[in-house]
């Protein structure tokens, strides 16, 4: 995480580019298999090859499995249902690598999105009031200067 | 089963994945994320997902933490205000465009004499500082104006249609000119707009009289080579750049 000075410059406040929360030092990784339902068989076949991958102790080839996983979530535009059914069980069998990959696609469809367009990405039904709407955005202005 | 682009019902979306993705993104996002559903709100504005990027940016404002002010209003708190403190000055109100020197000159032996000249017929600084050049070669009673040591000088500064006027200084001379020496008039001004203390400014009007020697039947005569004018600041000891200048005299000159 960037360092902030706050008297001298304007920090960078406002990009969407670094997360929120720091990496978690010690993470509780099992790396067994997770059989996930509801998804494609191709998809299965992936995760379980990232998961084999990664518990490999050269870091060369668990960074390949990485980025293996993550260019096929994109190539395939794996759907939002998809990707939240893999972040749930990746979240129950405590395979955080897994849940990691997932989570930073999810994330990244949400990011410089507009309201209406992450409503639309994730079939939400919109349940503020125009006034509700309104005082929440007065809340944090500057997230929703262009 | 097919991979489908198709987006889920809401009910399919357990609140604790969402609480799992949104550890992924900046303020920002969690920002925007919030006002998506009401749900949404409540996952988005938890205090478990803000206190890190508030304590790390906005250490000062973080322990004033409580239930009622959580987190995320910390974060807003602290950056609007840190953006405050970085904003530029407005522009001025006035133009150079709206302002006129008048410029007088009076010593014992002869009436006072004046000019009169609106800031649109002065060089503009390069620098863009307020000084300015006042030409008087083309004025035949200036050239021929005497300075003595006891002479007075005023510059006034006028804005528009006379609607307003500041006295930038209304000075005397002390001793003599020596030919080929320039007579340097300052004056402190006042303090303008949100000081009550009294004392400095830190600015004070600057005329500069150059001063040419002829020598006549009756003698040498120091005579009036010519005019500068500026504003200065005592602190940095230099001229303050137009706008500033403009955004001091709007406070005595507009209506």
């Amino acid at each position: 995480m960037a360092e902030v000075n706050e008297t001298d410059q304007t920090p960078n406040l406002g990009d969407s580019t670094t997360p929120s929360q720091p990496k978690p030092e010690q993470i509780t990784t099992t790396n067994v298999a997770v059989p996930i339902p509801d998804v494609g068989p191709q998809l299965q076949v992936v995760v379980d090859e990232f998961i084999l991958k990664n518990g490999s102790s050269d870091e060369e080839v668990r960074t390949a499995a990485r980025n293996d996983l993550r260019d096929f979530i994109e190539r395939e535009e794996i759907g939002i249902t998809t990707l939240l059914v893999v972040v749930k069980y990746a979240h129950e069998f405590k395979n955080a690598d897994l849940l990691d990959a997932f989570c930073e696609r999810v994330a990244d469809l949400i990011k410089d999105k507009k309201v209406v367009g992450v409503r639309e990405i994730f079939g939400i039904v919109n349940d503020f009031t125009p006034e509700e709407e309104h005082a929440l955005r007065d809340e944090h202005p500057w997230a929703f200067e262009d | 089963m097919s991979m489908s682009m198709s987006p889920p019902p809401e009910s399919n979306i357990p609140w604790e994945v969402l609480t799992l993705v949104a550890t992924n993104l900046d303020p920002k996002t969690l920002a925007t994320a919030s006002s998506v559903s009401k749900q949404w709100c409540t996952t988005m504005t938890s205090d478990h997902l803000w206190a890190h990027p508030c304590t790390t940016h906005f250490p000062s404002i973080s322990h004033l933490h409580s239930t009622t002010l959580p987190y995320h209003r910390l974060y807003n708190l602290g950056f609007t205000a840190t953006k405050r403190r970085h904003l530029p000055p407005p522009q001025p109100s006035i133009t150079l465009q709206n302002l006129l020197f008048i410029i007088t000159l009076t010593t014992s032996t002869s009436p006072p004499l004046t000019i009169t000249k609106p800031c649109t017929e002065l060089a503009l600084d390069p620098n863009s500082l307020f000084r300015f050049d006042i030409e008087v070669n083309d004025h035949q009673k200036w050239s021929k104006y005497e300075v003595l040591g006891d002479t007075r000088v005023t510059w006034n500064v006028v804005l528009g249609g006379y609607e307003g006027v500041f006295t930038m200084m209304d000075c005397k001379g002390r001793g003599s000119f020596y030919s080929g020496s320039d007579g340097w008039f300052t004056a402190g001004l006042p303090v303008a707009g949100w000081w009550s203390g009294g004392g400095s400014s830190g600015l004070v009007a600057e005329m500069r009289v150059a001063v040419r020697e002829e020598v006549g039947g009756d003698g040498r005569r120091g005579l009036v080579g010519s005019v500068s004018v500026g504003v200065l600041s005592v602190v940095s000891w230099r001229y303050v750049c137009v706008d500033d200048s403009l955004r001091y005299l709007q406070h005595f000159l507009e209506p």
